[in-house]
């Protein structure tokens, strides 16, 4: 590193963002209407404008973006237009970005033709770099970090990075990586919490990690702003920013902002205690209600997963019933700030199992063979053969999700529930 | 079951037709063809189960040989209770049956079919009494009452079927997938998917079609730039070749204007516009000389007029005289002609004068005008008596119409009060009103008296008859009464009277009233008292009242009668006392009353009419003197002013004659007079001024004719003899004429003197224009004016010549430019040719229009590119694209495991079934299969019916499976047998064993499988009462070897029952 002429009596701050995959599509939804569809598709650029709006209105000094700006498996120039559109607006009030690529946006997905404007400096691929940033003429900071070159980077960066001097300024580091290993997200740049420690930054500002969270908070402070705007039910909860402030002595002190502008809700209901459909729409209004009340003009997507064991089951089991049930809440308009997305039945029904094994019948053969079914590899196999046709065929494969093992359990208990629920029913009807 | 008696009535052929002593177990009915076989199992089926509808007429079986259509079954139960079923056809169908049991009851429909189990007719039919016909095909077991009685007694299930599970299964698989299909949900989605991703992928180009437009935009901007460098290029070629053509005249021009200017004389410089200063000059020096000439003429001219002019000089001394004379003239005019005026105005002045005196009086004339006084306080005198008569003649006649007034009013009373006394006079009433009223009072008292009169009348009468009666019996015995004394009663009578009047007089009548009726009630009160309460006394004349005994009775009634005696004389008197002052004589009766009522009521109205009138006159009489005494005043004072007046008129007269003055004349007329003396001093007045006036006019007059004389005399002039004015005003006309000539004298001397200045100055001009002529002259390089005009022209034309040069260079500059590139272009210029020129312009338009038609091309493809930059800029499409992909994928993937559910369900389902089919059939497809294992000798050892299917496979020894359609025509008949068989057998153990009905059933077995079934009918005899018809011999023995105990009923015979 350079000898620096910083100064240590100013004071700065940022914005650190990540992951905000502009022009990624909402995953995980069965259905949605034209308007809730029109907001779904701006929600990424709506939160985005929303860090752009904040960091003017916070005045702070650079924003920090560290990786997966867009999807480059999607190309969406849209998605690359809209960006330099709000760098330019920083530009014009005078606040830098540096940019940090990721495995989503590496260098080489850009486009060639976009103008970037003036004060958005951007880590090279092929090697670590470093800006300092000035102000009134001193240098407050110095960010380094490298971009990635091409999609899938596995290699530490870290070991790239220079250490920082005892003279050096208040020090950044700006990467996309991922701390440990299982960490449920694809291995790009694995590093480890040492690794960053060694580096002796002040600050680290990654990228990567969805999910929000304080790697740790001090000496350095490494911290993951998670996305901005959650995509998809895995991703519920608050989304936003960093916004973090660093006096004249190097403290720093951060503020979680929360950006995002459509946010998931994964509620679950159980049906033991609802004897009629109406108590169950009462209480998903209620419970849409109270969700509603505390969105902060955010639109809120609710999945309900119904469960436990009820005699409401019979009637949910039914063709159509959970259709009806989530277009009669849709239209009783609840609220307009939440869409209740689906209705997932996980419910089983209140039939004595065990009473059914003991009998001798068909009926007590079928619950007999499920059993076995799910106890025995080999018919495992065989059903998993049985379900080839869709899952195997060359046009399936290329959009469908492979069943795995996992959920095999599962589809079997939803077969049992089939075959009850129309022998039995008709049967307790006979009876 | 069992049947123990068959009698037909009338069926088919058979009349009075009956099969007795049935038994259990097996019967055989042999006979032959048309012996009624099939007839006898119909009548069967019609007893237990109706007739058939009259539609199928082959079963209907009508009475062919006579008989009702019908007959009877006699039956005996499982538990030996015997009924008999009767049934004829009738008009109603239903309830055509009776059902009569041993104890009596009898039954239907109801009782037959609980008899029979429930069981259903076509189960009946199909599976207990059936023929060839039924046992050869398969649908007959395919009811769907017996199926569901076969098949699915075996799931647990109930009705559910288990088959419409499967199909639903399946339909419900095939509805999300089908691997080849486009119709199934999944498969739909998937096409959609991949047409949405082919849309995005076309999207996901936009990226690399931006670059690639940017970078065709930069190419086209580079093409663009250079056709325009080439165009500016040749545009500055073709510039520069339209300069040189354009400038190509000027060119020619400037070369032949120097050749010309090279042979033109040279001449240094020349005065511009030579010539016309010339031609001025030589033109100003003629206007010169001209002007001289004229000048000496006009001096001449002068000079001549100034001989002939002639001024009076005299006349012309006297000027201002005659001037003064003059202004004065008019005034000469006017007062000769006012002075004849006057005269006559001074004369109707005085004639005015005198008749005003006259006016006055005959011995007024001006002396005495002059001595009249006629100050302001004599006039004043004069109006304040006037003033003061008209006051005091002012209220006298006041006082005299008040007067008037008052009388008037007194008038009109007297002639009220006049006829108000006819009026009183009139009415002729002689009595007054307190007489009327106490005759109305008595008037109502006695009207008030007169019932009680009566009624004490009849109260004596029958007192008397009864004293009568009593006195009869027993002795009257007289008694005096002492009467207690009656006067207070009187007395309280009168004070009730006294108190009305004064209740009447002094306006309270109405206690009067009160008063009155009260003391008359005591008065009775009084009287009656008395009466009743004096003791009971003997002859007495004294009247103390010493009483006798008497018998009590009579005495009451003798007391009573004297009594109301007393009581009825008193009334009496008192009526009378009222009549009378009624004017009755006597009591009168009511209706008199009433009358005398009327009267007194007019009476008393005329009384108070007459009073009102009176009261009327004491008032007018009253008013008048009131009036009277009013008018008093008014005549004293009218008096006064009489008095008054006559003592003013008085002292006037004495006044008038003090002023000599007419004492009859009034101030009035004194005033006139004094008007009319002021009149006359003002006449006076008038006429001394107008003396005056004429006096001096003629004054003046004669003044001025004097004036005039001497000027005359002064001037040498002779009076025209007309008018003094006249010969004035011609000496005026003469001096003025005199003035003019001075005048002109002197106006002509003055222009003489100028004409002279102007020809010197005129001279002096023409020698300075000589001067400048010659300084022209030489100034042009000439000493005349030809030269100089040649020289003009020369110089002209160098001008001309210079001028065009330079206009040429000027034009050739102005496209050149100037200094270096002028040169250049001069060098062109003189290079140049000009056909060559217009090739090479033709040659560079050529190529513009390429160059142009190429750049707007150019400019063209790069704003295409420009708006699909923008396009793909603003194309959003993709992302709702990916959006809609990624839901579909969603419900793709909750589908999928739909799918993957009932795939399962499916796997399940038909394991299920398997197991079904292997280990749980229906028990009558087991008891069949014991049947039909020994009807086929072995060789099918197992049935079975796929779960809810109608199909029926068997499976023979060596485990082949074959469907019906894969056996033979008689095994088909041994399976169809052995499921009615498994049937019967298997609802026999849960039921009543109904009778069995074979119609020629094994006809077509061979003889090992005839035997087998012969066994099976055995088995089934066992259960069951089996009625078995052929007309096979045979069949008959193999039944009977089979079943030794069977009956064997020969039908043959059996009409002879």
């Amino acid at each position: 590193m350079e000898n620096s002429e910083a100064s240590i009596n100013n004071t700065f701050s940022f914005i650190h963002t990540a992951d905000l995959h502009l022009d990624s599509p909402f995953t995980g939804i069965t259905k949605i209407d034209p308007k809730i569809g029109t907001k779904l598709i701006k929600s990424t650029f709506q939160a985005y404008e929303t860090i752009i709006d904040l960091c003017i209105e916070k005045k702070v000094d650079f924003l920090l973006i560290a990786g997966d700006i867009y999807d480059s498996a999607d190309k969406s120039l849209y998605a690359q237009l809209k960006f330099i559109s709000g760098l330019k607006k920083l530009s014009n009030a005078g606040i830098s970005t540096y940019i940090a690529h990721g495995n989503h946006d590496p260098l080489n997905s850009w486009s060639a033709s976009l103008e970037w404007p003036e004060n958005v400096f951007i880590m090279n691929g092929d090697c670590v770099n470093t800006f300092s940033h000035k102000k009134d003429q001193t240098i407050v900071t110095r960010i380094t970090g490298i971009s990635y070159l091409h999609q899938h980077i596995t290699s530490n960066l870290t070991k790239n990075f220079p250490h920082k001097e005892e003279d050096d300024p208040f020090t950044i580091g700006l990467l996309h990586c991922t701390i440990g290993s299982n960490t449920g997200h694809e291995p790009y740049a694995p590093c480890t919490i040492q690794d960053l420690k060694d580096l002796k930054y002040d600050y680290l500002a990654l990228g990567h990690i969805h999910t929000t969270s304080i790697v740790n908070d001090s000496d350095p402070v490494i911290i993951y702003p998670g996305n901005p705007q959650g995509l998809h039910p895995g991703e519920p909860g608050p989304r936003g920013c960093y916004h973090v402030t660093v006096d004249q002595n190097r403290s720093i002190s951060t503020e979680f902002i929360e950006t995002d502008n459509i946010r998931w809700f994964i509620e679950e209901i159980s049906i033991e205690e609802i004897p009629t459909e109406q108590e169950l729409l009462d209480k998903i209004i209620d419970r849409t209600e109270s969700i509603a009340a505390n969105t902060n003009d955010r639109l809120a997507i609710c999945r309900y997963i119904l469960t436990g064991r009820g005699p409401l089951h019979t009637t949910l089991a039914k063709e159509g019933v959970l259709d009806d049930i989530v277009t009669h809440l849709r239209e009783e308009e609840i609220s307009n700030s939440v869409w209740i997305e689906q209705l997932v039945d996980n419910s089983r029904s209140l039939i004595d199992r065990n009473m059914l094994l003991n009998r001798n019948d068909f009926t007590g053969d079928i619950v007999r063979l499920i059993d076995e079914l799910s106890v025995h590899e080999r018919s495992l196999e065989s059903i998993e053969k049985s379900l080839e046709p869709l899952f195997a065929s060359t046009r399936a494969k290329k959009v469908l999700k492979k069943i795995d093992h996992e959920e095999l359990p599962d589809l079997i208990n939803q077969a049992e529930d089939i075959l009850l629920n129309k022998i039995i029913i008709e049967d307790e009807h006979e009876h | 079951m069992n049947i123990e008696m068959i009698h037909i009535d009338g069926f088919g052929q058979f009349n009075q037709m009956s099969i007795n002593d049935l038994q259990p177990g097996l019967t055989i009915f042999k006979g032959n063809n048309e012996a009624g076989k099939s007839t006898l199992l119909s009548f069967i089926r019609c007893m237990l189960f109706n007739f058939p509808g009259a539609i199928s007429a082959s079963k209907f079986y009508p009475p062919l040989t006579g008989g009702n259509h019908g007959g009877r079954l006699v039956i005996t139960t499982d538990s030996n209770e015997r009924c008999v079923i009767e049934r004829y056809t009738g008009k109603k169908k239903k309830n055509n049956v009776r059902v009569t049991f041993d104890n009596g009851l009898i039954g239907a429909d109801a009782e037959l079919s609980k008899l029979l189990n429930y069981m259903d007719i076509d189960i009946f039919n199909n599976i207990y009494a059936f023929g060839l016909d039924e046992l050869q095909r398969f649908e007959t077991l395919n009811n769907e009452k017996i199926r569901a009685n076969i098949y699915s007694a075996g799931t647990g299930t109930g009705r559910v079927s288990i088959s419409d599970v499967q199909k639903n299964l399946k339909n419900s698989v095939e509805e999300l997938y089908k691997k080849r299909g486009r119709n199934p949900r999944i498969n739909q989605m998937i096409s959609s998917i991949e047409d949405m991703d082919k849309q995005i992928s076309d999207i996901k180009n936009d990226p690399a079609r931006y670059d690639s437009l940017h970078a065709d935009k930069q190419v086209i901007s580079n093409t663009i730039n250079l056709l325009k460098d080439e165009r500016s290029n040749i545009q500055k070629e073709l510039n520069h070749i339209h300069d040189l053509i354009s400038i190509w005249d000027d060119w020619k021009n400037l070369q032949d204007a120097q050749i010309n200017l090279r042979d033109l004389p040279e001449i240094e410089d020349f005065p511009e516009k030579g010539v016309d200063i010339l031609e001025r000059t030589l033109e100003k020096i003629r206007d010169v000389e001209e002007t001289i000439l004229l000048l000496e003429e006009k001096s001449q001219n002068n000079k001549a007029q100034q001989e002939r002019i002639i001024i009076d000089e005299e006349l012309l001394a006297q000027r201002d005289t005659i001037m003064d004379l003059s202004n004065g003239i008019e005034k000469y005019r006017s007062e000769k002609d006012i002075l004849p005026e006057q005269n006559q105005k001074l004369k109707d002045e005085d004639s005015i004068f005198l008749e005003l005196l006259n006016d006055l009086g005959p011995k007024w004339d001006e002396e005495t005008l002059n001595r009249f006084d006629r100050s302001i306080p004599a006039k004043e005198t004069v109006i304040q008596k006037r003033k003061l008569i008209d006051e005091v003649k002012d209220q006298i006649e006041k006082l005299q119409i008040h007067l008037t007034q008052v009388n008037l009013d007194i008038k009109k009373i007297d002639d009220d009060i006049n006829r108000i006394n006819e009026n009183i006079d009139s009415t002729t009433v002689t009595i007054t009103y307190e007489e009327i009223n106490r005759k109305l009072e008595a008037l109502r008292n006695l009207r008030q008296k007169y019932p009680i009169l009566i009624e004490k009348e009849s109260e004596l009468k029958n007192i008397q008859k009864e004293e009568a009666f009593v006195t009869a019996v027993q002795p009257a015995i007289t008694q005096s009464i002492q009467k207690a004394p009656i006067w207070p009663a009187g007395v309280m009578f009168l004070i009730g009277i006294i108190g009305f009047i004064y209740g009447y007089y002094s306006g309270i009548i109405l206690f009067g009233i009160v008063i009155f009726i009260l003391l008359c009630i005591s008065a009775v009160a009084y009287y009656v008292s008395t009466k009743q309460n004096t003791p009971i006394s003997g002859e007495n004349t004294n009247g103390t009242g010493i009483s006798q005994e008497e018998p009590k009775e009579v005495r009451n009634y003798s007391n009573l009668r004297q009594q109301l005696v007393d009581e009825i004389t008193l009334l009496k008197d008192l009526m009378l006392n009222y009549a009378n002052l009624c004017g009755f004589d006597n009591i009168p009766e009511p209706a008199l009353l009433e009358k005398r009522d009327m009267e007194l009521q007019e009476t008393a109205y005329a009384i108070k009419e007459l009073s009102g009138l009176q009261d009327e006159c004491n008032k007018l009489l009253k008013k008048r003197d009131e009036l009277t005494k009013e008018s008093e005043e008014p005549k004293k004072k009218l008096y006064s002013k009489q008095q008054s007046l006559l003592s003013i008129d008085t002292e006037w007269k004495e006044w008038l004659l003090s002023y000599n003055l007419d004492p009859t004349l009034s101030p009035e007329s004194i005033l006139e007079i004094f008007s009319t003396i002021r009149s006359c001093y003002e006449k006076q007045k008038t006429i001394f001024t107008l003396k005056s006036q004429i006096n001096t006019t003629r004054s003046s007059i004669h003044t001025y004719e004097e004036k005039i004389q001497t000027l005359l005399k002064q001037c040498g002039r002779i009076p025209c003899g007309l008018s003094f004015d006249m010969d004035l005003q011609k000496m005026r006309d003469d001096v003025e004429g005199a003035l003019n000539q001075t005048q002109q004298l002197n106006q002509l001397d003055n222009a003489y003197e100028d004409l002279i200045r102007d020809l010197h100055t005129a001279k002096n001009r023409c020698d300075n224009l000589n001067i400048e002529l010659s300084d022209l002259l030489s100034s042009g390089h000439s000493d005349n004016e030809d030269i100089f005009r040649k020289n003009a022209r020369i110089w002209e034309m160098r001008l001309e010549l210079h001028n065009e040069i330079q206009n040429s260079i000027k034009h050739i500059r102005k496209v050149s430019g100037n200094g270096e590139l002028y040169d250049n272009f001069i060098g062109d210029l003189e290079k140049a040719n000009i056909f060559d020129l217009k090739t090479d312009e033709e040659k560079y338009k050529d190529r513009l229009e390429e160059l142009d038609d190429e750049l707007s091309n150019n400019l063209d493809d790069r704003g295409a590119i420009h708006n699909k930059i923008e396009q793909l800029e603003h194309h959003e499409e993709g992302s709702k694209l990916r959006m809609e992909k990624e839901i579909q994928i969603e419900q793709l993937h909750n589908r999928s495991r739909n799918w993957a559910a009932l795939v399962i369900a499916q796997q399940i389902l038909n394991k299920a079934i398997e197991i079904y089919e292997k280990e749980r059939q229906p028990a009558v497809i087991t008891e069949a299969q014991s049947f039909f294992t020994n009807f086929t000798a072995g060789r099918y050892k197992r049935i079975y019916s796929p779960l809810d299917s109608a199909d029926i496979f068997v499976e023979d020894r060596d485990g082949k499976v074959k469907g019906i359609d894969q056996l033979s025509k008689v095994t088909k008949e041994q399976l169809y047998l052995a499921l009615r068989f498994g049937f019967i057998r298997y609802f026999g153990k849960q039921s009543e064993a109904i009778p069995i009905v074979f119609d020629e059933i094994l006809v077509n077995f061979d003889p090992v499988r005839s035997q087998n079934a012969g066994n099976a009918i055995r088995e089934l005899a066992a259960t069951n009462q089996i009625l078995f018809f052929t007309c096979h011999p045979d069949t008959v023995k193999i039944l009977t070897h089979a079943s030794p105990e069977a009956q064997v009923i020969d039908l043959d015979n059996c009409y002879e029952n």
